[in-house]
């Protein structure tokens, strides 16, 4: 069981390549931060209180002169730590290139109002190649294993954020842009939009499960599989078809529509409604009744179904494990 | 014609001067005045108004914030409420009350009458206040620009905001570019004809260095947003296609005008408030600024490097690493300009002999705060480091540090320290005090926790949080520090509001200071100098204890006395030779009207309303032929 940080969204515990050295490169520079505004604190609170002692019978201004050596000096020195910040950001910015590595796993992803569609390509590096698939919210990798991302938007400005792996990729519409992270130990990293997109924009996030090469191939197949049709699902399933086949999809099954998140396998992801609620039947139930209630601004009509409808459809939905 | 200087009376009072330049009593003198002073003063009270609108919709903001998913506010009133916010701050607050203080010390400050336009003044002002209240207009029927005060497309769209939201936002936006405009060519032209004679560059106090830059920076950085808000006008109203991808429009094209007129904007709102802290600080420690000449080139030099640094607001847009690195640099190098001014402060005080009023007290916390809102800018200009703190609470730590630390803190220093001259009334130092201590331990109360949400992760731009991202304690802290920061506001006005009425008499130049604005009564009469004054140094009326036996004194109470009706001189452009009198317009109601015209001009296009539209062009055309034909000149040429 993969368990969440108690900063879920904090980048100052970094987990993998793509975002080490920028963790590194800022506490060098909130160091040095921190020792200038400490300086400058001493040197005005000095400069106040040196007087207090000193008597102070007249008014009259004093002259200009001198106290220029002040600037000098002081621009002098600052100057130091500056240009050696200076070269650590370019350093680090070069050290952020995308390694070279012919195995390295290729992800699509693309940012909708208010959530995330993420398409695996082929994979033919290992011995039995993986077949590519859709899926939605929630991507499982390999630790130790670049995996590299074409981001893009099929509507406004979004941005990918996963903090603890990787910096902000902005996801614009008409253009593909490319990032790539690394996760060097097992792990649940949360990703959350990192641009301003509307409504929901707060409510937008998803997972990152890491896990090792083993875990992580077994759960690539069995995203490929159709689901269990057991007979007592049949009518669960047909209601499902009838009520949300028009936007969602479930691999193997007659829904395929390609407008909403791809649903197949959606009972084994942690969390629905893009990361809005723990994934259960509860909240389910709770979605399903009034999303725009849980989610506002999401496209996801509020169906109109009986009660005995919502029943099966959650069976379904819970069975698509 | 022959001139020659004149003493002025020892009294200082010439009632035919003050015949000449007052202004009419009665609402028409009201709404017709071009007097420097009383549009300065209006600038800072109506920018204030602005700052308490602003003000409470933070407030809101923190209610809705202090923990996590809470729903005092919806999403979509969340979203209108933190686009007014900063959309009120930047435009209708930050500049204005800027302009406000310029406006009312320029020609004091530098021995004129009146700015080189005065119309074009009260024309500024008037088009200032309507365009706030064009901006807010659609707030009560639910339709704010809602997409932020930077606005992006495709989300300010039609597509994704087919309300009035982003039409008022787009065209409020050249609504107050106009004003801002008007109001930069004054100064820069101000600056150039009307300094008394010997005011030559490297005598002018700094705060006009750094509203010369900011004005310089503005006339051209506005015109890169208001030309983006034209185009998104036009894409959402006339269906052209600039920024959409459909129509082969390019989204990002909205955000490089957007940070090429925005970043130069965020320097023009610190430089002039820097420029009074370099003024008002020396004369509170009783000594000249220390490097006056580094700090005049480190203004001028923040803004030169300011135009090239806008793409630090877009490291993450996917652009070339080769790119970012050097606009990265470029921001790291304006820690450079920024030191020297440090520095220059912190030796002013070192070397001085600081009084500590709640003046010095705002003063001293602004170059502090400048400081830690600095090192953060810094930061974010490390561009992968930009990566994970760009749209998180670090960077609204980091603007409200430069934005409050830089422009706010002087400016309430700044109330304080002009406010005599004003009024004629000196503020209460006690309340003041208590005051302040409100503002500062609020202010970082309310800001600097934000610096740590943010580096946890909690993103900007939202209307809530998930309660189990470990933010709950420290957004609670930052609500509380929020209302302490209201609270020391409030103490500040009503400190204002009470010293107005009963505060001690200030006399002419209650801090002692060097410059000309302290020379003249408090509130200084309409016609400003009784004569023209003559300068020899940077510090006129210290020269008793600054300048040698031998050296050249500046002349306060003699010089041209200029009162065939209202008169200024025109001076040389570096060294302040006299050159021409210039002939000063009288009041009239023209500004007035011209800008209501515009307010329907506006009006009509964010309506539709195209032969209304029409009717506003044509009243702005004849109102700019009675402008350009004023009844001096038509007497003029009558005799």
């Amino acid at each position: 069981m993969v368990t969440s940080s108690t900063y879920p969204l904090s980048y100052l515990t970094a987990a993998g390549p793509a975002a080490r050295p920028v963790l590194l490169l800022n506490w060098g520079l909130i160091t040095i931060s921190s020792i200038v505004i400490l300086i400058v604190a001493a040197l005005i609170i000095g400069a106040i209180f040196r007087h207090r002692t000193q008597s102070e019978e007249t008014d009259a201004p004093m002259s200009e002169g001198g106290a220029t050596s002040w600037i000098t000096i002081g621009v002098g020195i600052s100057i130091v730590p500056l240009f050696a910040s200076m070269v650590w950001m370019l350093l680090v910015l070069r050290s952020l290139r995308e390694p070279d590595d012919p195995t390295m796993l290729r992800i699509d992803v693309t940012a909708q109002m208010f959530w995330w569609s993420f398409h695996y390509d082929d994979d033919p590096s290992g011995p039995a190649p993986l077949k590519g698939f859709t899926t939605a919210n929630e991507i499982h990798i390999p630790v130790g294993r670049p995996v590299h991302l074409r981001v893009t938007s099929a509507d406004v400005i979004h941005s990918f954020w996963v903090p603890k792996l990787v910096g902000r990729m902005d996801m614009i519409p008409g253009q593909i842009n490319e990032t790539w992270l690394q996760a060097d130990r097992p792990g649940l990293y949360r990703g959350q939009c990192g641009e301003f997109c509307g409504l929901e924009h707060a409510g937008m996030g998803f997972d990152v499960i890491a896990e090792t090469p083993d875990d992580y191939l077994a759960w690539r197949r069995h995203q490929l599989e159709a689901p269990d049709q057991t007979p007592a699902l049949q009518s669960a399933m047909s209601l499902f078809d009838k009520n949300c086949g028009s936007c969602h999809a479930v691999r193997g099954t007659m829904a395929a529509a390609p407008i909403a998140p791809d649903l197949s396998h959606v009972a084994s992801r942690l969390r629905i409604g893009s990361g809005v609620l723990a994934n259960t039947e509860a909240s389910l139930r709770l979605w399903l009744k009034d999303p725009d209630a849980v989610k506002p601004g999401t496209s996801m009509p509020r169906p109109a179904l009986s009660e005995d409808t919502l029943s099966a459809i959650i069976s379904y939905v819970d069975s698509l494990k | 014609m022959i001139i020659e200087a004149v003493d002025a009376p020892p009294s200082g009072d010439n009632p035919k001067l003050q015949k000449i330049w007052e202004t009419r009593p009665g609402l028409s003198g009201w709404l017709s005045t071009v007097d420097h002073k009383s549009i300065g003063i209006r600038y800072i009270v109506t920018a204030f108004f602005f700052m308490v609108i602003g003000g409470l919709e933070a407030l809101v903001m923190r209610v809705q914030l202090a923990q996590g998913a809470q729903n005092f506010l919806t999403p979509e009133q969340y979203n209108q409420v933190f686009s007014m916010h900063g959309i009120t701050m930047v435009f209708l607050y930050a500049m204005p009350v800027l302009s406000g203080f310029s406006n009312y010390l320029w020609p004091l400050l530098l021995g004129a009458r009146d700015m080189a336009f005065p119309r074009l003044n009260a024309f500024s002002y008037w088009l200032y206040l309507f365009a706030g209240l064009f901006i807010y207009s659609t707030m009560p029927f639910g339709q704010a620009p809602d997409a932020g005060w930077f606005n992006y497309v495709p989300l300010a769209a039609k597509t994704y905001d087919f309300g009035l939201n982003i039409d008022v936002f787009t065209l409020g936006v050249i609504f107050i570019g106009l004003s801002t405009t008007g109001g930069a060519i004054n100064f820069v032209v101000t600056l150039m004809r009307v300094r008394a004679p010997g005011m030559s560059i490297n005598r002018m106090p700094i705060i006009i260095w750094g509203t010369l830059t900011a004005s310089l920076g503005n006339i051209f950085a506005v015109p890169a947003v208001s030309l983006a808000c034209a185009l998104l006008w036009f894409d959402r109203n006339l269906g052209t296609r600039f920024f959409s991808v459909d129509g082969g429009g390019q989204p990002l094209l909205w955000q490089h005008l957007f940070w090429i007129f925005g970043h130069p904007w965020v320097y023009a709102i610190v430089l002039p408030s820097m420029g009074m802290v370099s003024d008002a600080l020396p004369t509170l420690c009783r000594r000249p600024l220390v490097g006056y000449t580094a700090v005049a080139l480190a203004t001028v030099s923040t803004m030169v490097v300011g135009f090239g640094v806008w793409v630090h607001h877009m490291f993450a847009t996917g652009l070339p690493p080769i790119g970012l690195s050097f606009f990265g640099a470029a921001s790291m190098v304006i820690v450079i300009p920024s030191a020297v001014s440090v520095f220059a402060w912190i030796a002013t005080i070192w070397t001085g002999r600081p009084t500590l009023n709640t003046a010095f007290l705002h003063f001293a916390s602004f170059v502090l705060l400048f400081v830690i809102g600095g090192v953060s800018g810094f930061m974010t200009a490390a561009v992968p480091l930009d990566w994970q703190l760009t749209d998180t609470y670090f960077v609204v730590a980091h603007i409200h540090y430069v934005l409050l630390g830089i422009n706010v803190f002087p400016v309430l220093g700044g109330v304080y320290f002009w406010f005599p001259k004003m009024t004629g009334r000196m503020m209460n130092e006690k309340l003041g005090k208590v005051g302040f201590w409100f503002t500062f331990a609020g202010f970082n109360i309310a800001f600097f926790p934000m610096h740590i949400v943010g580096l946890l992760g909690m993103p900007r731009r939202v209307y809530s949080y998930a309660t189990d991202l470990g933010l709950n304690d420290l957004n609670l802290a930052i609500t509380l520090g929020a209302f302490v920061l209201a609270i020391g506001l409030l103490l500040f006005f009503w400190n204002v509001v009470s010293s107005a009425r009963d505060g001690a008499e200030a006399g002419k130049n209650p801090w002692s200071g060097p410059t000309l604005e302290w020379a003249v009564a408090s509130p200084p009469p309409p016609y400003n100098f009784a004569v023209i004054p003559t300068i020899a140094s940077r510090h006129p009326l210290w020269e008793p204890y600054l300048a040698d036996a031998d050296a050249p004194r500046s002349m306060i109470d003699r010089g041209f006395l200029l009162d065939d009706g209202r008169q200024t001189l025109a001076t040389s452009i570096l060294d302040a030779e006299p050159q021409a009198v210039l002939s000063m317009p009288d009041d009239t109601l023209v500004p007035f009207l011209i800008s209501l015209a515009v307010a329907a001009l506006f009006a009509a296009l964010l309506l539709h309303g195209w032969i209304c539209a029409a009717l506003a062009m044509l009243a702005i055309i004849m109102l700019a032929i009675r402008w350009l034909n004023p009844p001096q000149i038509r007497a003029a040429h009558g005799s």
